[in-house]
Parts: C-alpha cells; structure tokens; sequence
C-alpha cells in the first residue's frame, strides 16, 4: 500500500485493433532469446536465456536491466526469437486459407474483376459509415474471389491467364496445392505479393495488418512477470507452462538452425520444421484438434496462451467479469417463521467478523468510543480503526482503551455488524432480479444463516443443506440503494407475472386452511395464543357462546384480524370443485371467498389466498395498501399459520394410504375390467378389424387406444381411492389445499402407479419383439409393456419394478440435461440483453441509441404495478365513493 | 405471378409507407435521427437505377439476397420509413418503425 506505482490519469481516446508487424515485435524487444535455459548452477538467470534480467524481475532484490525498477513495480518487457524459417500462427488459419484462395499464386492480386473491387470497396465504407459489421460482406467477397477459375491480371508462360487452382487445407496447418504441400515461406512470399489496394477491398487495412503477418517470422517472448516461476519448498524451482513451452521452441530452433547450415538433407529439415510448428502451435493453444496436445513431465496437458484466456475460468470469465469478493460470509440457511421476510438471522461468529466502516463525526464521536472501548470481543464492537492519514489499525484486547480515547474526528471505525443493518442475501444460480435482495439482520446464536420460509420461493432455496452468500454494504449509497430497490419487501410481486412471489408454502396454506375452514370452536385462550405474536390489541365479538356461557370464536374471525381494514375481495378457492353453476357465496363446500371490509365473511383460506405464485389475496394487499403493509401481513401469516398447524396437528404416515377392502375390491375390480378392455382391443387388432384413426397407422392406433384405456383405469383407481380415504385424511387435505403433493401423488401411493412411459410412449425397448423375457414376442398387453397394476404402498412386482427404473432412470436423465441446456440458454439471452434499458419515454434503446421496442413490452406497462390490465381497481374505487356498479 | 398479396397474409402485419411530415413527427417524439430507427433491408439504390428488366438479369443475384419481401411488395426506397401496425398480446395493437436501408 506504502509504494504505489504512480498513476497518471488519462482517457482512452480510441482502441485500434491490428495485426502485429515482425518490425514491431524487434522494436518492443528488449533482447534476442538464445539460450534454452534459465538459471545457471548458483541460481543466476541466464544472459539472453529465458530469465534474463532485462525482460523483468520476479525476484525480491533483484533490478530490472531495463527499467531499473524492482519486482512488483517492473511491469516486464518482451523479447524475442528470431525463427529459423516462417511457421503459421494458428489463430490465422481460416483467414490464410480465405485468402489464399482469393488470390492469384502468381501475381498475388485478388482474383475480382476491378470493377467489382471498386463496389465492394464502397459497400466496405458504407457499412462503417453506418457502424455495421461487415462480416458478411466481407466472407461474400472471399466467396466471390475463389470462384475465379483464372486470374483476370496476368498470364502464365503460355500466354494465358494464370490458371488457379483449389487450395485444400488440411488440419491442423497443412495448405495443399494440386497435390504439393505449400511451407509456409511460400505462402507467405504470395501473400507478401498482394498490392495493399487489393487488401483493402477483403476488409484489412495494410497500414495495421499486412496478410503476411499472419506468418510468424519472429516471436515475441512474453516477459517473465507473464510466466512467473515459483519456489517449492524444497527450495527447488518450478517454472511456469510458457517457459516451458518457449524452451521447446528455442531449442527446436537452434537445431533446425545448426541441421541448415550443416546441409542436413531435405527429410530431415522438413521433419524439425514440422516440429518447430507444433512447438509454437502448441505454445498459442494447446487444444487445436488434431494436434497431440502438449504435455508436462507428469503427464498434464500444458496450460498456453488460449487456455489461460478461454473459458469460465479464463482471464475474462474468471478474472476479470467475475471476481471474488470481501466483506461476504457463507454458510447454511436454516427457516425461522418467526422473523420477519425482510430479516436474515446472521450467526454471532459472523457478525463479529464483518464490519461497517462509520466516519467519525461530532454527533457519532461518544458511540464510536464505546465501540472501539469495547474491542473485538464483546458484540457490537470494532475491529479495525483508519486514522485520518489511511493507516488501519487492528484492534486488539491490548490497545482497545488507547484508541478509544485517542479517536478523533475524520478517523474511520470499522464497526460489527449489529441488528438492523442492511444486507445482501444471495443463493445461486443467480437467474431473476429476486436471487440477490436486501435484508436486515437480525444477530442470532449457533451457526446457519436463518430466513423466513416465505423467501424460499424467490431464492429457490429449501433447508436440506443448502448454503446461501451475504455480502456487507460498505458506504452509505449503496446501502439506500439496497433498501428502497432491493429490499425484501419490494419485490414481494414478480414483475415476471404481475403476481405474488413471496408468499405462504407448504405448513402456511395447511395451517390456514385448517383453521378457516369448517366452524372452528376457539376458546379464548385458543385465541390469543394464535393471534399471540401478531400484534392485535383486541378480540373481535365472539362468534357464539358455549352452553355454560363461555364464548369462542371461529377461525375465519381470527383470520379477519391479521387481514387489512378495508379490504374488498371475492374469488374461488384452490379446492373449487368447478360446478357448472357457481353458486358463489352460497357453495356448499365453502369454496368461494368473500372478503368484506377486512372480514372473511365466507370461504376457506388455501393456496389461492395467500400461496407463493397463486396468491390473490397476498396481490392485492400489496398492490392496494404499498409494500410495507404487504410485508407485516405476509409476517402475521406465517406466524399464524404456524400456529394454525399446531393447533389442529397435521401429520402424513404410511396408514395414511391404507383404503379399506372394499376399495381394494373396487381397484382390482376396475383394472380387471380395463385389462379386458384392452385384450378385446388386441383381439381386434390381431383380427385386422381396427379402424386407424386419420393421420396414424394402425399399429399407432393401438398404441393409443391402449395408453388412453389405462390412462382412464389409474385415473378411475384413484378418484375410488380419493373417495375412500376422504376429506379429513391429511394428505387429500394437503393436496386440495395446494399446500404440496398432487392427487396423482396420492393416486400413485394408494391405487395404482399407472403406465411408465419412455418419450411418451410405452416401454417397447429390450429384447427382439419383447420387452423381457417373461413375456411372449410381439405381445401387446399392459403388463408386457410397463403398465404398474400395483401401488407404492402394495408394493411392485419384479418386472413392475424394472419397468419403474427405467421410466424413472428418463426423468432424472431429462432433469440433468434440461438443466445444463437451460443454463446456457439463460447465459445467451443474458448477454444479448444486458445493455438494454428502458428509457424515461418508455422506449426501450440499446447503448447507440438505436430503438430497439418503441414501447417496453408493446404496452409500457410495469407488470408489477398493474391490476391485470383490468379495470377491477377502478370500479372498486368507484364502488366505494359512489355504492354505484361501474358497468 | 403471385395468386395473392403478400400483405393480405395473416400472419403479415399491416405495413406502410411513411410521409414526410409523419416521420418528422415520429422522429420529434422519440428526440431521434432516422438512424436510430430498427431497420429493414431494402433493395440497393444502384440496382434500382438499371431498371426493373435488367435486375431481373444480372442484379438479382445481388439485389434480391436478404431484401425483406414486404419492402419489394410496397415498392419502398431506401430512407423511406415503414410504419408496422402488430397485433400485440399486451396492448392489442402495437406501431413499430423500420428504416429501409441498404
């Protein structure tokens, strides 16, 4: 920190891209690399080798020869290897092999007529006019140009035009002519034959990228900070894959130099040439197919130069877009009901470890004192002090009394985090807005982070292990910032759907429905002990009165309490049977919600009302009252409904599939009869008297008339086991109220599994005309085809149980693949989109300006902040001034 | 010949040709230079020059390849502007305009 570099503060007035000249990579070399070697026997670098001093110094103690700096301030400096004989940069392959066969090998001009190249060197200046990419323009020339059969300018020693003939490349850097291999020094001898007007028409400029560039002659050695050694412990150096990779070079070089000049016959000169081509290939990128990639002493593929920039953790992915952080913590997450969904419950560990720093002011000066007084042990104290001059100073037990007294203004404390401030809380993936929100923390023993289960849907998180990021807000913007945009509260509704996406989950909506449905007989103490942690001051009239006189209440009254004065509200429940007629406020099973003035008047509360995603009472509190009265009652439902639960006690067990025998009978009875349903139809089949259905063969329609009969018979299972099990078994109560699991679920657990399927279809893989060996060949029949009679509870019979996996193994294969696919996906359209705003007009432009929609989402609309799109707010407002309906 | 028109597609948008006095009050709207409208690709100014027979001979290899097939059928010019009414699923109807360009 004590010696920065000296930083002169300049603007970048423009970035030209080009190709690096071998003039330019003398002239920015320091020293010609000779020697194959680093450090010589006591440890010395070697002159001209590797190490030498004057490409920079790693080294404590050591100078730089050329800037005289020492390590740490040397930013290095680049020398070179004069290569014995011309080698292709393997970057440039597609671009050599473009040209040369846009060329003439004889005259080296761009086989257009001139003409042509007068167009297209317009078009060329048109499109940059416009700030367009000409890449198509540019590979519609080079596609023009190979057609040429002859070129237009010269002729051959007959007297006719040249003749061209096709190059063919192969990988990874063979060119080959009519049959003959072209060495790189002849490519580059045409390419050093093209005019500079003819480069200009294939889009290069030749002041910047001359073809023959593309060719290396000379290679430039990146300096010695770029490929740092290091020291093992055994006092022993290892150095980096470059090195490596550059000794090869060197030392191929000097042997393809001594074999020359020695007259060494053609083979074997071609043969090191070769050699010296891989070699720096191999030092570019180290993954070209084709090309054995290179390998270290134990075996390890080299990382070079391509590899260290590709991929995630490449310099841009990895060092440079993404970046590790400070001031975060990690650890599990674990629920707590009774925080509020704008709190995170931090573990002490790790609120004694992150700070805030507070400038110390007049008004602040007594608070800090005691904070430093208090030093690193006792809660919230301080750990680190900045004096006015930028030193940090470590508090310790020793120096916390010293450096309270000695605190003065402009002095910094970097103060623990306390109850109430403000966090980030992130899980990843990282895939909406609602993954990265702000919290207040809330200190609290052990050791997970703890969070309102209400906040689960938004992170994606559950508790089975899941570990969750904090980050520290460290200055006073970002922390209004994160508290009037990020904040829990403020993104309680998805502008995704306009819709609720923080709300109640699995026990919130088992225990609301409980408690509302049905008339509940609540004692008084029943009462208070529910509406105990929500903050209500008064009991409403009780609903009625025992015979001895002792009042109670019923759950929809305790309900009413938590909900906000005022609020007017009428929908159909999750557990709506959707009867023809609805008769609304008079159904019969309690299904159709009315809310008057804050009172549930009639209906029961389930995922409808107040579950994550669906909830419509959750939308319009926080849609009619703002965010804050949205979040205290998204609280009092979690409170309540955990209560709820308790009171009445829900729990799922095994006897809880049992039907009774009679019900078995009835299943049996039902499968029987679909099985013979499908015999009679095979019989049909078999006897060719099946009509196909329009568009399908025959056997097609089998195949489908067989999946819908069985479909139908598990279906028809099921709704006997539902109306067995009844209303009051828990997890019909779970699954109508849409607190979790399905119907199917139950189904499957208690009746029958049903069909198990592979693409849709039945299982028809396996043996020759057979699925398994147990059944006949070209048999149809359910059970031969993966049809599960059985259910999880009565347990699969072995080829049941095969056919289960292999339906099962496809689900899980599904999941995997969708992830990964969707993932990059996600990574795509991220990167298309990400500098796209929308504008104060409502116009949505990218970064030129450039309209990109002329109104965000065709409508401008903010999903969040609207009803729907319908006017229902409107007529209710006016509803409730005039009593008039609004037609 | 074409048994119908091509803008009396359904699934083609209603397309039009911009005035003069239309377009300044666009442009006004959005504070913008006509180049900051999306685009269209229409036929090269070059090519129209020769004349219809001539395009068909020579230029159409060039003329044609990637000409939106509505800017042909309304006969716009480069510079023009095309007035797209969509049917949207937020707002019903939506207007959207594309410069013809090169």
């Amino acid at each position: 920190m004590d010696n920065k570099i000296p930083s002169i503060p300049k603007r970048i007035g423009s970035v030209k891209f080009g190709l690096i000249s071998p003039r330019e990579i003398r002239k920015m070399s320091v020293t010609a690399v000779i020697a194959a070697d680093t450090y010589d026997d006591d440890g010395y670098p070697i002159d001209m080798g590797l190490m030498d001093l004057r490409l920079g110094v790693i080294d404590p103690g050591l100078k730089c020869k050329t800037c005289s700096s020492r390590a740490g301030e040397c930013p290095g400096h680049f020398g070179h290897i004069e290569l014995v004989a011309p080698v292709i940069h393997v970057g440039f392959n597609k671009m050599i092999r473009k040209i040369l066969r846009a060329i003439c090998p004889k005259c080296g001009r761009l086989s257009l007529e001139p003409a042509n190249k007068e167009e297209y060197l317009r078009q060329l200046a048109k499109l940059k006019e416009i700030g367009h990419l000409p890449d198509s323009l540019i590979s519609d020339i080079f596609k023009e140009a190979a057609k040429a059969k002859t070129c237009p300018y010269c002729n051959d020693a007959d007297g006719n035009p040249t003749k061209k003939t096709v190059i063919k490349f192969e990988k990874p850097v063979e060119y080959i002519e009519d049959g003959e291999k072209l060495t790189p020094s002849e490519i580059r001898d045409r390419f050093e034959n093209i005019p500079d007007e003819d480069v200009r028409v294939f889009g290069m400029d030749p002041d910047n990228a001359r073809p023959e560039w593309m060719i290396l002659t000379v290679l430039p050695v990146p300096p010695v900070t770029v490929r740092p050694s290091i020291t093992l412990e055994s006092g022993q150096r290892s150095e980096d894959d470059l090195t490596h990779k550059l000794v090869d070079i060197i030392r191929i070089n000097q042997r393809f130099q001594e074999n020359r000049d020695a007259g060494a016959p053609q083979l074997i000169i071609e043969d090191l040439w070769e050699l010296l081509q891989y070699h720096i290939t191999t030092f570019f990128d180290n993954e070209v197919s084709g090309v054995p990639p290179a390998r270290h002493r134990s075996g390890r593929p080299l990382k070079t130069l391509s590899q260290r920039l590709k991929g995630k953790e490449g310099r841009f992915r990895g060092s440079l877009s993404g970046k590790r952080v400070n001031f975060s913590a990690r650890t599990v997450v674990s629920p707590d009901p009774n925080l509020s969904i704008n709190e995170v419950g931090v573990p002490f560990p790790i609120a004694r470890q992150m700070t805030i720093p507070i400038k110390v002011v007049s008004r602040n000066i007594d608070l800090m004192r005691m904070y430093v007084a208090r030093g690193t042990g006792v809660h919230p104290g301080a750990n680190y002090v900045i004096r006015e001059d930028g030193r940090r100073i470590k508090v310790t037990d020793v120096n916390c009394g010293e450096l309270s007294e000695k605190l003065g203004f402009g002095w910094t404390v970097e103060r623990q985090l306390a109850d109430g401030d403000i966090v980030l809380f992130n899980r990843q993936p990282s895939l909406h807005k609602m993954s990265i929100m702000a919290h207040y923390i809330k200190v609290l023993p052990n050791k997970t982070f703890r969070l309102n289960p209400c906040v689960c849907p938004p992170y994606n998180a559950d508790f089975d292990g899941d570990e969750m990021n904090m980050h520290v807000l460290q200055t006073e913007e970002s922390r209004a910032e994160a508290k009037i945009l990020m904040l829990v509260q403020e993104n309680i509704l998805s502008p995704r759907f306009g819709g609720a996406i923080i709300g109640g989950i699995h026990d919130h909506i088992s225990g609301l429905f409980l408690l509302t449905r049905n008339e509940n007989f609540i004692s008084k103490n029943g009462a208070l002990e529910l509406l105990r942690k929500a903050d209500i001051r008064k009991l409403p009239e009780p609903a009625g009165r025992h015979g001895n006189g002792e009042p109670y209440w019923n759950g929809k009254q305790i309900f009413s309490q938590i909900l906000p004065k005022g609020l007017e509200l009428e929908f159909p429940a999750k557990v709506c049977f959707q009867c023809e007629v609805c008769k609304k406020g008079d159904c019969e099973y309690d299904s159709y919600v009315i809310i008057k003035d804050g009172e549930l008047l009639k209906g029961t509360i389930d995922e409808n009302a107040i579950g994550a995603f669906k909830g419509i009472v959750l939308d319009k509190v926080v849609k009619e009252y703002g965010t804050t009265i949205g979040a205290k009652f998204i609280d009092d439902v979690t409170r309540l409904a955990i209560r709820g639960v308790m009171r009445t006690g829900l729990s799922f067990g095994i006897a809880d599939e049992d039907v009774p025998n009679e019900a078995k009978l009835e299943i049996s009875d039902a499968m029987a009869k679909a099985e013979d349903e499908v015999h009679n139809l095979i019989q049909a089949y078999d006897a060719n008297e099946l009509e196909s259905l329009p568009g399908r063969t025959l056997a097609e329609t089998i195949e489908m008339l067989i999946m819908q009969k069985l479909g139908k018979a598990r279906d028809q299972a099921g709704q006997i086991a539902g109306n067995h099990l009844g209303l009051e078994n828990s997890a019909v109560i779970m699954a109508k109220s849409g607190a979790r699991g399905s119907m199917l679920n139950l189904t499957q657990m208690a009746a029958c599994v049903g069909q198990q399927a592979v693409r849709g279809e039945r299982i028809r893989r396996g043996y020759s005309d057979r699925t398994l060996p147990h059944f006949k060949k070209d048999d149809l029949a359910a059970d031969a085809h993966g049809f599960v009679k059985a259910s999880y509870k009565s347990g699969l019979n072995p080829t049941e149980y095969f056919f289960h996996a292999i339906g099962g193994r496809e689900g899980l294969v599904d999941t995997a693949v969708r992830t990964s696919q969707s993932g990059y996906l996600q990574r795509r359209l991220v990167n298309a989109l990400q500098d796209l705003e929308v504008q104060y007009d409502g116009s949505v432009r990218e970064t030129r300006g450039v309209v990109v929609q002329f109104k965000y989402g065709e409508d401008g609309i903010d999903s969040t902040k609207s009803d729907y799109s319908k006017p229902e707010a409107v007529h209710r407002i006016v509803r409730s001034v005039t009593g008039k309906e609004v037609d | 010949m074409r048994k119908f028109r091509l803008l009396d597609h359904n699934s083609v948008p209603k397309h039009e040709i911009m005035q003069e006095d239309e377009i300044k009050v666009l442009l006004n709207t959005y504070q913008i230079d006509k180049e900051r409208l999306p685009k269209i690709k229409g036929i090269k100014k070059s090519v129209e020059k020769v004349g219809k027979k001539v395009t068909k001979k020579v230029g159409k290899k060039i003329s044609d390849k990637g000409v939106d097939p509505v800017v042909i059928e309304l006969g716009a010019k480069i510079g023009d502007v095309i007035k797209i009414t969509r049917i949207s699923q937020t707002a019903g109807e939506s207007l959207y305009y594309r410069l013809v360009i090169e």
